[in-house]
């Protein structure tokens, strides 16, 4: 009598039990879905990419993200913000900018890293200047002569620029006077984004924050 | 007992066993009416206290996890739609509110004209080449007064992808025109000693393509630091325009 009563209390719970599964089961295949909606088409993916990112611009951690360089910061606030079923990849392009108003031959050392380079440019405006000659870690990057004062020169000079220290160098013949201004941008990428895909790109451009300049594109790489 | 009161055990006694104290009552009622009461005298009690207390802990779990993975995806997508509709647009919105930021940065950076010209052509050097990636034609031209002392500095920065002529800029009724600024350049004047209330004016004319177009922007402010920012888009057939004061 009572290991029928038991068989019948297994059977009930057994029962149970199977409803409660059915319910789940229905739940995540019926429900779930229609509270989800995960846009999956490229634009709404572009948008929903952007819309995490002005989130994160809103509550600050995009700038702070930005101004320390900090991808896997901004990976992980990303992983959090966009669905899980987006292949992305976080980068920044970032901006190094000097200038300066100086006289005679002149030089000075800035830092790159050849790996990250986007471009390296030199713009130089002789104010009053001879004969300019220009080297970048020793090699000619500009030699002019003749009067050039009230000239502009923006000079390219990526190839010339090597991973650690590099120097430029003025020299001029007799007095100078000029303004230069060095603008080195380099791209950082969490991973290497994959390989015959179709790749977009979703970007946020920052000036910098509080008192430091530094323009900054945030990129996400969105694929699949 | 137990035994007996499950060969009774009907659905509508099962699922009463979730109905709220409140509601219990008030379907016994019913169903006193209804002439079922016999039926229910002999199998609700025994429910009452056995059936939830045991298996049917199962199904309540079942519908609490079914709440939880509801609730943790609604917050998931709760993220706001803020962005426009295409790429362009929502780098024309952000660099429209970024371009207000820049000058609030240089400004704290260092307030003199010589770091505004310097620092805005930088950015937009920076920006072109942005702008280039993305297949989009950026220009424009920023205008920015700044106080030294009791006068005030103008500073025009000229990213317009060609020569500005004959801007006029008045402050009060001091009036100042900038002959010629080539793209890619940047100058400032001053003018001396201008009152703390004071009303400021520009003027710009330029060919579009198809007509001369005349800007006039006047405002009357105590601010000392203002800037007016006119950003261009072009994007295959696709213009945007805007020209906004900070």
């Amino acid at each position: 009598m009572k290991t029928r009563k038991c068989a019948k209390k297994g059977a009930m719970h057994t029962i149970e039990a199977f409803i409660a599964f059915m319910i789940v089961m229905s739940f995540l295949f019926f429900i779930m879905p229609a509270i989800t909606n995960i846009p999956n088409t490229t634009e709404s993916k572009i948008k929903y990419i952007h819309s995490a990112l002005i989130i994160l611009e809103k509550n600050g951690n995009l700038r702070e993200y930005a101004l320390s360089k900090n991808i896997i910061g901004l990976n992980e606030s990303m992983y959090e913000l966009v669905p899980l079923t987006y292949n992305f990849t976080v980068g920044m392009s970032y901006v190094n900018a000097s200038d300066k108003s100086t006289s005679g031959n002149y030089s000075f050392n800035y830092t790159a890293d050849a790996g990250k380079i986007d471009y390296v440019f030199l713009d130089v405006v002789f104010l009053s200047a001879a004969d300019p000659k220009i080297y970048v870690n020793e090699g000619s990057v500009l030699s002019q002569s003749g009067d050039v004062s009230g000239n502009r020169e923006t000079i390219d000079i990526t190839s010339s620029t090597i991973t650690g220290e590099n120097t430029i160098q003025f020299n001029f013949t007799g007095t100078a006077t000029f303004d230069y201004r060095l603008l080195v941008s380099q791209t950082e990428t969490l991973e290497d984004i994959p390989d015959g895909k179709d790749i977009l790109i979703v970007n946020y451009v920052l000036s910098g924050a509080n008192s430091t300049f530094r323009p900054t594109e945030v990129r996400i790489y969105l694929w699949g | 007992m137990g035994l007996k009161n499950h060969k009774k055990f009907s659905i509508w006694g099962y699922f009463q066993a979730f109905l709220l104290p409140g509601q219990k009552s008030y379907a016994i009622k019913n169903h006193k009416n209804s002439g079922n009461l016999r039926y229910f005298q002999s199998s609700l009690p025994h429910h009452k206290s056995h059936a939830i207390k045991k298996g049917q802990m199962f199904i309540v779990g079942a519908f609490v996890i079914c709440i939880l993975l509801a609730t943790a995806t609604v917050g998931k997508n709760a993220i706001k739609m803020y962005a426009p509709e295409d790429t362009t647009k929502n780098m024309f919105s952000n660099l429209l509110s970024e371009s207000k930021n820049t000058i609030n940065i240089i400004a704290k950076e260092n307030l003199t004209s010589k770091n505004m010209e310097n620092r805005l052509l930088e950015y937009m050097a920076f920006l072109s080449r942005v702008g280039k990636e993305h297949k989009i034609t950026l220009s424009g031209y920023f205008i920015v007064a700044m106080p030294t002392g009791n006068d005030l500095n103008v500073t025009l920065v000229n990213f317009n992808k060609k020569t500005m002529t004959g801007i006029k800029i008045c402050v009060n009724s001091s009036e100042k025109t900038i002959k010629s600024l080539t793209h890619n350049n940047a100058t400032t004047i001053t003018f001396t000693n201008v009152p703390d209330y004071l009303k400021f004016n520009y003027t710009y004319s330029e060919y579009n393509g198809t007509a001369t177009e005349t800007l006039t922007e006047e405002i009357n402010t105590t601010k000392r630091l203002f800037s007016y920012i006119k950003l261009r888009f072009l994007s295959g057939e696709d213009i945007k325009q805007s020209v906004s004061f900070n």
